[in-house]
């Protein structure tokens, strides 16, 4: 719109608008750049907005299913140990037993073997009862109580837990066990651990068997022999939690490539692109520089001034 | 010697007309700066001539007419712009108060508390019989909640002050109305003789103005100078007399609606500030405050259905997790965790035979809420439709601040035009006051000149 006829208020006006309008602009480019955000509040952007905050909670989510699977990775590390210690400890117990079943032993001997396997069992029991964080790891689901006891007089022992196996959410629709119980790994039929262990040690300490039957020698090995399904069973569930493990270990990488590819989508919507946003900031501070110029100008002559 | 007497009178119309002529340039200079001031300029004409056997004898110059520089047109579009400038004024702040509720681009506030309510039923699946982290899902439930209620807290608060403003400015426009009454009375006195009546019809208009940025008006002027003004087909100034519209509290209502002579004509207002709150309090905050109904009715109904169908750590039948929303009443507003004992909350699906439940199956089930599309939201997740809404609370809040920023622009090129056609010039009036100056000297030396010729004839009558 073109106006002819210039007068002060026009040009101060202009001024003023100009002015207020290209400081606006430089408090939103120096923001920009200082923040590295180019959206502070939805109106920066409303067509991106829901966009970015989709991305957003998608982010969370994946950090929640990360932790989940720290928390998993933590309790099956302990499970894992927790066995290995057990593998040793049967590894022990077949050591003892071989050299118990040798034909120079005496009853004497063997029954000091049997108080060293009675001890290895109570360790075994306390393995079995380990508790992570105040969690009986091997109980199933049934955490609070103490998964197995042993009665002292017949050294019977008994699992009081369930076969419950609490998945965890590791990923959008993948889920790991995050247990196995013991059941499956201590007291499996068949793979009875425990009751192994208890014929080993009433045939290293029973020298005299009534009524007669084999000889001592010949029951402590075959005492001997049906640990082997039960030391199986007890491998194979290690070889279970290390999976368990794996899967854990698998998530945390496919969730940290999402994350990336999440992060970058993020970006791409809020980062400031700085190059451009320094050059406009550039821009309009030259153009301030201008208008203020201009600004200090406006009082400019007039006809009164050449006119006394 | 009579024509000599006569010369006199052409020497002094010529001084007095100059002399009006400068004073009327010094009064457009006294005002440049006042708002409103459209200024003025002596219309010259030869003063009525005497006639005599040798024909007309020009008797020197009169000020015909003091002519005062506008353009109704211009003047009257100011007026209109001014109208939507008040209306997306208005607006664009209320929009950018309520954005503030929800911008929640960082990490705080609602859209937070609702990612860390869901995360912290994962949490719980971790470790579903511990005390620790069922007090943590107790304190993300309370959070939500309270995040909640607090913006609905926020925009009926929001909602209350646009409708206090109402009322404000209901009073405003009523005494700009009284004003641009007296003032009819003033120009329609003023202007009886046909003249622009220069400051009380400069003051009209830019009362006039200030009306139009409040309430959408229609400015018609009569054949007697005065201007009657109607808002939406109701007169609100009838020639002296303006009518009083009120700001009232209906019995069935909440708000204000605004009448004229008891009747309500709240519909009749279409633009200006006044507009702009309205459509904040009845439009836009009751929009969002109906979305917030819908999430944190959609949450508490999801949450419980789940949450009574599992097992707490006492292996009892899992309650409300939220309090259920009673009838008619609004559910972001009242929003609360009914569980209090954090071993109330259900983890479980499966009761054992004894002891308490350790399966974290519900646990599960509730974290993954979450990522369920709700029937009740149209099909979204609860974080995608709050960020849905977030978009459009962005875009209104954009939409206004875009139009005000292009009224603005609107509004300065008219008033620019406006005063174009009115403002006064420096040099404009410095020119005149030389040209007036200079004349104002010749009518004086000419006056002299009359009077020395006058005592020269006296002089040579008495030596006779």
């Amino acid at each position: 719109m073109g106006i002819d006829r210039i007068v002060p208020s026009i040009s101060y006006r202009n001024f003023l608008e100009d002015l207020t309008e290209t400081r606006a602009r430089i408090e939103t480019e120096t923001r920009e750049i200082s923040s590295g955000r180019r959206i502070s509040v939805p109106s920066d952007n409303p067509a991106e907005i829901a966009k970015l905050l989709q991305f957003k909670d998608a982010l969370a989510g994946l950090d929640q299913y990360g932790r989940n699977a720290a928390t998993g990775r933590a309790r099956l590390s302990y499970a894992d140990s927790a066995l290995d210690s057990a593998v040793n400890l049967m590894n022990t117990v077949l050591q003892r037993g071989t050299f118990a079943a040798s034909d120079i032993q005496t009853p004497a001997s063997r029954r000091a073997v049997g108080d060293e396997v009675t001890a290895l069992r109570d360790q075994l029991l306390n393995l079995a009862n380990s508790a992570y964080q105040g969690n009986f790891i091997f109980a199933g689901q049934q955490v609070s109580t103490a998964p197995f006891t042993l009665n002292a007089t017949t050294g019977v022992v008994t699992y009081n837990g369930d076969s419950g196996v609490n998945q965890l959410d590791i990923g959008p629709g993948v889920s790991g066990g995050a247990n196995v119980p013991g059941n499956q790994i201590f007291t499996a039929a068949g793979k009875d651990l425990f009751a192994a262990l208890n014929e080993l040690i009433t045939a290293l300490k029973n020298p005299a068997p009534s009524p007669p039957g084999p000889s001592q020698t010949t029951q402590i090995t075959t005492a001997l022999n049906s640990f082997t399904p039960a030391f199986e069973q007890l491998r194979a569930a290690r070889t279970t939690v290390g999976s368990y493990l794996g899967a854990m270990d698998r998530a945390k990488q496919v969730l940290d490539s999402q994350r990336f590819q999440i992060l970058s989508n993020i970006g791409g919507i809020e980062d400031t692109n700085m190059a451009e946003s320094i050059t406009r900031l550039v821009q309009d501070q030259t153009a301030e520089s201008a208008t203020l110029g201009i600004g200090a100008r406006l009082s400019r002559r007039t006809l009164f001034d050449f006119i006394g | 010697m009579n024509q000599l007497f006569t010369s006199l009178y052409i020497g002094l119309s010529g001084l007095r007309a100059n002399q009006m002529g400068i004073s009327l340039a010094g009064n457009n200079v006294a005002n440049i700066n006042t708002p409103g001031y459209s200024r003025q300029r002596a219309i010259f004409a030869a003063a009525d001539p005497l006639h005599i056997a040798e024909g007309q004898f020009g008797m020197g110059a009169t000020v015909l007419d003091v002519s005062v520089a506008r353009d109704r047109f211009i003047e009257a579009r100011l007026v209109r712009e001014n109208q939507t400038l008040g209306q997306l004024d208005t607006m664009s702040q209320n929009l950018r108060q309520i954005e503030a509720v929800f911008a929640d681009t960082g990490g705080v506030g609602l859209r937070d508390s609702l990612n860390k309510f869901f995360a912290s039923f994962s949490d719980l699946a971790g470790n579903p019989t511990s005390t620790a982290v069922r007090q943590q899902v107790l304190s993300a439930g309370n959070n939500l909640a309270g995040s909640i209620r607090s913006a609905y807290t926020q925009l009926t608060a929001t909602q209350n002050t646009a409708n206090q403003d109402v009322k404000a400015t209901v009073n405003q426009i009523n005494s700009l109305t009284s004003q641009i009454a007296a003032l009819n009375t003033r120009v329609a006195q003023e202007e009886a003789a046909g003249h622009d009546s220069g400051r009380y019809r400069d003051e009209r208009q830019l009362l006039l103005g200030q009306l139009g940025q409040l309430v959408n008006i229609n400015v018609v002027e009569d054949s007697g100078r005065m201007v009657n003004v109607d808002l939406g087909g109701r007169s609100i100034v009838t020639g002296n007399t303006a009518a009083t519209i009120g700001a009232t509290v209906p019995a069935t209502g909440q708000f204000y609606q605004i009448t004229l002579n008891g009747n309500d004509i709240t519909n009749q207002v279409s633009n200006g500030k006044l507009y702009g709150l309205l459509q904040v309090r009845d439009v836009n905050i009751p929009s969002y405050l109906q979305s917030l109904d819908t999430l944190a009715g959609t949450l508490i109904t999801q949450v419980n259905t789940l949450h009574t169908q599992g097992y707490d750590l006492n292996r009892a039948a899992g309650g409300n997790f939220f309090t259920p929303t009673a009838p008619g009443a609004s559910a972001a507003q009242n929003i609360a965790v009914a569980i209090t004992a954090p071993d109330r909350i259900a983890a479980a699906r499966t009761l054992p035979p004894s002891g308490p439940p350790g399966d974290n199956q519900l646990a599960r089930d509730l974290a993954g809420l979450a990522n369920v599309r709700q029937a009740g939201l149209g099909s979204a997740t609860f974080s995608d439709y709050f960020a849905g809404f977030t978009g459009r609370v962005g875009a209104a809040a954009r939409d206004a601040a875009d139009g005000l920023k292009t009224q603005r622009q609107i509004v300065r090129q008219v008033q620019n035009l406006r005063d174009s056609v009115s403002g006064v010039s420096l040099d404009e009036e410095m020119a005149s006051i030389i040209q007036y100056q200079k004349a104002y000297e010749a009518s004086a030396r000419f006056v002299s000149i009359v009077s020395s010729l006058t005592e020269e004839t006296m002089r040579l009558l008495g030596g006779r």
